[in-house]
């Protein structure tokens, strides 16, 4: 008697974990589901021929499979152009924003000055003003010294937002490493730049990768200073190359597609092979705040 | 923490150029030209006063932007808590493959605004978009997702929702993980129930994470530009309009520099207005050490 009871409890027991498993994943699907299906219907749609594309009862799997519209993006649209442009000026923005921010945020975190309140508001205040208060005059500012429509103004632009981004990233990932290994080096008669250099960089690297990535990112992604910046289409970076694909006018949504595939692929691959230091760049300022 | 030596100041020197020529400096630039009114073709530049902040304060479409612009932000925001908080709580609940979902959850906001309005854009169509393909094979009736000024802001706040929902997600789901379960364990001996458990340790414990990710979600979609570009161009009439797309309209259009130098020093102090509160903290909590 006893044994068949709690056999039975067993059983119920089994029986409602099995349903709250299936009530779970059932869920988990449907974040699935909303998170990329918008992601697959542009895949889907980069892979259908302009017919198909048009039909009023939309297709879940291309009928007639065809890479026509990557082909005519690369050669009627010149589509690899504008890619090396969004590398070139994301790259070398980020370069340069991480390089001249991991000095800044070192100093910022390890030592006290007049002004360093000040400095810091500041750089906060860069991350909250909107992009378009600083269009307008840098865009002058361009224009006075004959760099509008050149890859240079975006750098420097992008700089200018990355910056701030990366220092105030960089600050929590340098306070992370123990004052105390600094001064036993000094101890040693290592000199600053040298324990900078030698100690405390590589300990950080992973925080310095994971700022680049958004910086990087940040660049990829800016759409505002590079329509207002560069007006030839052959200096273009790639949201503002995807955009003029589809116009009142003129609505290429094949070759959009397969650009929108392309535009995602960096991001794809950063999330699968850095998701850990992604997440730890994602959340830092906001967990720790 | 060590006295300030010349080392500080050699750091510090690229990241202090950078900020002075290409923030403070346009900045002030910014608010200068804000008091003129300037023709570049005509080479017209004459001090004004306040006319230009009386007569943006006088224009109609501006209130018309600056109402757009906070019901944007307020319902986008709203739901984007409500949902983040839903699906981290979700996955918090011991669900396997943590990592794997994660990522897919993560992938929406890492894609460029750009490839994410236009993949929408095309899933909006009225005839040929899925959306309202969807809509009828359940029986109702198609809807004018991009060009009815009911509907409008709506798909807008709804694709904003898409993408940033996971910004919310991944704070509220790195700060559930943080709390020791030993926490919950000791209320469950005193015999806490599982509400009182998260109205007494997990919403107080997420309290930071929450209020920096309201705070960074408020700023920047406030500065919302991209997806109103490319889905609506501001319209039908001016129902999508908002703040950032009207001070590019008037700087970038109709090339009224001053003017439109004025509506972004109003912009900027409307941001500090609305997020005062957050930034004292945010400031006051910062890693200053």
């Amino acid at each position: 008697m006893v044994t068949t009871k709690s056999h039975n409890q067993t059983m119920n027991f089994n029986h409602k974990l099995l349903i709250k498993n299936i009530i779970k994943y059932f869920f988990a699907g449907i974040i699935v589901i909303w998170s990329l299906f918008p992601v697959y219907w542009m895949l889907n749609n980069s892979f259908k021929n302009r017919v198909e594309q048009f039909s009023t009862t939309p297709t879940f799997f291309p009928h007639d499979f065809t890479l026509e519209n990557y082909v005519k993006l690369f050669t009627d649209l010149e589509f690899h152009k504008v890619l090396s442009n969004s590398l070139i000026v994301s790259v070398t923005s980020t370069l340069i924003a991480v390089a001249v921010g991991a000095l800044a945020a070192y100093s910022l975190s390890r030592f006290k000055f007049k002004g360093k309140w000040l400095l810091m508001v500041w750089i906060l205040m860069v991350r909250v003003f909107p992009p378009v208060t600083f269009v307008i005059p840098l865009y002058s500012i361009m224009g006075k010294i004959h760099l509008l429509n050149t890859r240079t103004a975006l750098i420097l632009a992008y700089i200018v937002f990355n910056l701030p981004f990366a220092i105030w990233m960089l600050i929590s990932f340098f306070n992370e490493v123990p004052i105390e290994i600094e001064e036993s080096a000094m101890v040693d008669g290592s000199t600053h730049w040298n324990t900078f250099s030698k100690i405390v960089f590589p300990l950080v690297l992973p925080g310095i990768a994971a700022t680049a990535i958004f910086t990087f990112m940040m660049g990829w992604n800016e759409f505002l200073y590079s329509m207002i910046f560069i007006q030839t289409p052959e200096l273009t970076t790639v949201p503002v190359g995807l955009a003029g694909l589809v116009t009142e006018y003129l609505v290429l949504w094949g070759p959009m597609s397969a650009g929108g595939v392309l535009s995602v692929i960096p991001l794809i691959i950063f999330v699968i092979f850095m998701q850990d230091y992604l997440i730890k760049g994602l959340t830092l300022g906001a967990v720790k705040g | 923490m060590r006295k300030a030596e010349k080392i500080t100041f050699l750091f510090l020197l690229p990241t202090l150029i950078i900020l002075i020529l290409l923030t403070i400096y346009p900045f002030f630039y910014a608010l200068y030209i804000s008091f003129r009114e300037i023709d570049l073709l005509k080479d017209y530049n004459i001090f004004v006063g306040f006319k230009n902040y009386v007569r943006i304060l006088q224009d109609e479409t501006f209130w018309v932007a600056l109402f757009n612009t906070v019901k944007f932000v307020f319902f986008a925001v709203f739901f984007e808590f409500i949902l983040g908080m839903i699906f981290a709580l979700f996955f918090n609940t011991g669900i396997k493959a943590i990592k794997l979902f994660r990522a897919i959850v993560l992938i929406p906001m890492l894609l460029p605004p750009i490839t994410v309005a236009l993949t929408w854009k095309m899933m909006y169509a009225y005839d040929t978009g899925i959306l309202n393909y969807l809509l009828q094979q359940i029986g109702l009736q198609p809807v004018e997702w991009l060009s009815s000024t009911k509907w409008a802001l709506f798909s807008i706040v709804f694709t904003d929702i898409w993408q940033w929902t996971p910004f919310v997600f991944l704070v509220v789901l790195a700060s559930l993980q943080s709390i020791p379960l030993e926490l919950y364990e000791s209320a469950k001996v005193f015999g806490a129930n599982t509400m009182q458990c998260f109205r007494n340790i997990t919403l107080p414990l997420l309290k930071p994470g929450l209020i920096l990710a309201l705070l960074l979600r408020t700023i920047d979609t406030f500065r919302v530009f991209d997806k109103m570009y490319t889905l609506t161009g501001g319209g039908p009439g001016n129902a999508t309009e908002t703040i950032t797309f009207y001070i590019y309209r008037h700087g970038f259009k109709y090339f009224e520099t001053g003017y439109s130098a004025a509506a972004a020093i109003l912009m900027v102090l409307m941001i500090l207005l609305f997020s005062s509160g957050y930034l004292k903290r945010a400031i006051s909590t910062s890693d200053l050490r």
